[in-house]
């Protein structure tokens, strides 16, 4: 009898403790899927809308990110064990999905560069490059309805350092790079063009003949092509080698072989009595140095890009007098741009600028001018962005533009 | 006293065992499961000084959705961080789907659209037809292999890609689809209209070459009947006494690698495959079995940039056992498999979950650049050779096919 008890007791104990076991398996189960995947695609945890057709429920950001990340660790066919990386991808995805020629991803090399031609020095041809996105009314249907192609942005040369690699060849600021090393840059201008014409010659406003020779072009291009983002690097990137660079200018291709070297940008150059501004950290203190003792002089503000605005606040605190200038916007705030300790003895002074003027030369431009010390020379460019720059963990970073400046007084 | 070492014991033993349960699959491939796994089972967030990595990404995300300049959609921004993050694995092939994009995935592989009846390739101004099948609907409109289709109901299809096109030419049953055509040798662009019907994709073809000698398969996907349907055509050219065999995989795109094993096992017995190396279990390999026919003439497998997956696998073990030589341009290079999981949100993605070896031949999967270009993968051709994609080509034409004459050549120089 007792012998039986301890059969039926060991039995128990057996079936106890596979229980225990799936109950494990099972509670591991929910914790992993309890978040983001479906276990039944069609009657699993979709939320049925009153129709009973499925609709789309809203995972929080956060969850979405760390179930991802631990989905890849625990399905991919590779070991994921950087998750300073993944970070790095989510943020890349992020500022991509912006299309934002100012806002803009860096990997660890780029963000290097970067860094240090925010304080003039340049490496590769001795070039700043600006990316120009085609505008959306350009980039549509026939039928009027938007497309919804990749759009690949234009390459164009902001600025070359004095003396440089690129300068010496001949490359002016305003150029648009065409390709590099006989890689076509990829632009979806050439696809707007095809796109325009064929619609001309349906409405037989235009040849056949025109439309096919940009075929035949796009064809030939297309051949050999080569992303934005690789050109830039291969253009701004390291201090040895030749590059083969063929870029616009005043509706001509010129094309040349340079040779990559280190080159700078000064922050201050006086010569003839015009005083050159790059707009990069310490050039307040180097002007207030060489500035005329009578307040009177002239600015020449071409060629600069950086959209660093602490930059335009300490120029404007050694130019101009304490007080606002206009207000830095977005569609959620509006900040006055205020300089607290100014100039008591108003200065004088004439701004030499043009469409390579841009963002914080720019927006000193527009708020010298607003406040009536300056006079322009010219019209500034159209991006007048105020931007923060971000390291990320692992050596990456990014630029985020924040606020567009107005002279509104609110 | 007794009685309480015996139930805390009983307690000890359950708890081990609920442990063991909850690491089990971490256990199986050797480790234990992350502190983040056992903390969110416990309910506690796991804090500590410095900031953890989801906290970090929470912050970087309010940052860019929150002060930027202008307005932003949070949806997009966190779809396309999720994209951003599995694109930093570097694999094409490990991708995120949104919703919508899932929808459309879910539209396309449950057939209920319908085409026009052609095998598409790609081309910069917009795709072109590789083939047309017999009696489809595109055939009976009058389009041709080699025709470009430059616009689309009036919407030009310049730089797009097959896939994208694909959609647009695919829609319900009976419904007209208006296209325009560029021809090589014809001046002017013609303009086409095609009334969708059902396909019915024959995957298998065959013809006897015009010197009567040779026969030409074309196997345009492995599906559940092509091993069938290969059996069949090739009985169907032997008894017209053929001298050689060309097997057509150009712009097979793969499918089902049961078909792809059952048609080698009829070229060799027991031998293996591929070998399967997935991140969980040990590698394991796979081999055909069935009975083997007798070849008793050459074989050449033509191929290009458009074979993928099963089709790369059939070319390349029949090389490797040294039964057939391969003709063309390189192949695609697709040497993994990936699984699809549907998320909570409508969403789906894909993840590679394991890799393939073919038997002889080092690994053949694809490398491309920054820029998504070939740098090396698939298999390379014995005998290359080249299509101008701006010569007047018809694949299947002895005349018109170089990669074909070619093939018919090598058959030649084995007699």
């Amino acid at each position: 009898m007792s012998k039986d008890n301890s059969g039926v007791k060991g039995a128990l104990a057996v079936l106890g403790g596979a229980v225990a076991l799936i109950l494990g398996m099972v509670a591991r189960d929910k914790s992993d899927m309890g978040g983001i995947v479906s276990r039944d695609p069609l009657t699993g945890v979709r939320v049925a809308s009153r129709d009973g057709s499925p609709t789309e429920i809203e995972i929080p950001e956060r969850q979405y990110f760390e179930e991802m990340a631990e989905l890849l660790k625990r399905e991919y066919v590779d070991p994921v064990e950087n998750d300073t990386a993944l970070l790095s991808g989510a943020v890349k995805g992020m500022i991509g999905s912006l299309n934002d020629p100012d806002s803009i991803f860096m990997d660890k090399e780029e963000f290097r560069v970067f860094q240090n031609m925010r304080v003039g020095k340049f490496e590769g041809i001795g070039v700043e490059l600006f990316y120009t996105f085609p505008r959306a009314t350009d980039n549509k249907e026939a039928d009027g309805s938007k497309n919804d192609d990749l759009i690949f942005p234009k390459i164009n040369v902001a600025a070359v350092t004095p003396g440089g690699p690129a300068e010496r060849a001949g490359i002016k600021p305003g150029d648009v790079i065409d390709s590099v090393n006989d890689h076509w840059i990829i632009n979806t201008d050439l696809l707007i063009r095809i796109r325009n014409v064929a619609k001309l010659v349906q409405q037989k406003k235009r040849p056949e003949s025109e439309l096919q020779a940009l075929r035949v072009e796009l064809r030939k291009k297309t051949e050999s092509m080569m992303a934005p983002n690789r050109a830039h690097d291969l253009l701004t990137i390291g201090t040895k080698g030749a590059v083969k660079v063929a870029w616009l200018q005043d509706g001509k291709t010129i094309s040349a072989s340079i040779n990559k070297a280190p080159s700078e940008i000064k922050a201050v150059t006086s010569e003839g009595g015009v005083i050159s501004l790059h707009m990069i950290t310490g050039v307040a203190t180097e002007l207030q140095r060489i500035f005329p003792a009578d307040g009177v002089a002239v600015l020449d503000l071409r060629n600069n890009n950086s959209n660093d605005v602490s930059v335009t606040r300490e120029l404007l605190g050694l130019l101009g007098p304490s007080g606002v200038y206009g207000r830095m916007k977005s569609v959620r705030s509006s900040e006055p741009l205020e300089v607290k300790t100014g100039q008591a003895k108003a200065k004088k002074l004439t701004l030499i600028v043009d469409q390579t003027t841009n963002g914080s030369a720019a927006i000193l431009a527009r708020a010298l001018v607003a406040k009536g010390i300056g006079t322009m020379q010219g019209t500034v460019g159209k991006r007048l962005f105020a931007g923060e720059v971000v390291r990320l963990p692992n050596g990456d970073g990014f630029t985020l533009v924040r606020a567009e400046y107005s002279e509104a007084k609110s | 006293m007794k009685k309480f070492t015996k139930g805390f014991f009983v307690v000890a033993v359950f708890g081990g065992l609920f442990a063991a349960g909850f690491c089990w699959r971490d256990l199986q491939q050797g480790r234990f499961p992350s502190a983040r796994t056992v903390t969110t089972f416990m309910g506690i967030d796991s804090g500590g000084n410095a900031l953890s990595i989801g906290q970090q990404f929470q912050q970087t995300f309010n940052k860019i959705s929150g002060e930027y300049v202008r307005a932003t959609d949070s949806k997009k921004i966190k779809y396309s961080a999720i994209s951003g993050m599995m694109a930093s694995l570097g694999d094409p092939h490990t991708t995120f789907l949104e919703p919508t994009i899932a929808k459309e995935f879910d539209i396309e592989t449950s057939a209920r659209f319908f085409g026009i009846g052609a095998r598409l390739m790609p081309d910069p101004l917009g795709v072109k037809i590789a083939n047309v099948f017999t009696n489809g609907p595109a055939d009976r409109a009058g389009m041709k292999a080699s025709d470009t289709v430059t616009a689309i109901n009036g919407q030009v299809m310049a730089g797009k890609t097959p896939d994208e096109i694909a959609d647009k030419i695919r829609g319900p049953k009976g419904t007209v689809v208006n296209m325009q055509l560029l021809r090589p040798g014809v001046p002017n662009p013609i303009n086409i209209r095609v009334v969708r019907d059902q396909i019915i994709t024959p995957t298998v073809e065959s013809k006897i070459l015009p010197d009567k000698d040779y026969g030409y398969l074309s196997v345009s996907q492995f599906s559940a009947p092509t091993a069938k349907q290969f059996v069949t055509e090739v009985q169907k050219l032997e008894q017209m006494g053929i001298k050689g065999l060309v097997i057509d995989l150009r712009g097979n795109p793969g499918g089902l690698l049961n078909t792809a094993s059952d048609m080698l096992a009829l070229f060799a017995a027991d031998k293996v495959v591929v070998s399967m190396k997935e991140r969980t279990r040990t590698t394991y390999e796979r081999t055909a079995s069935g009975q083997v026919r007798k070849w008793n003439y050459p074989i050449v497998c033509l191929m290009n940039e458009d074979s993928a997956s099963a089709s790369e696998i059939f070319a390349g073990c029949l090389r490797d056992y040294g039964i057939a030589q391969l003709v063309g341009d390189h192949s695609y290079g697709k040497a993994s498999v990936q699984n699809v999981l549907p998320l909570r949100d409508t969403a789906s993605v894909k993840i590679t979950i394991a890799r393939y070896f073919l038997p002889t031949t080092p690994d053949i999967g694809r490398k491309v650049d920054e820029d998504g270009q070939y740098i090396s993968g698939g298999l390379a051709p014995d005998f290359p050779v080249k299509i101008d994609p701006n010569s007047d080509f018809v694949f299947g034409d002895l005349v018109k096919d170089p990669q074909l004459k070619k093939a018919v050549e090598v058959l030649k120089s084995k007699q």
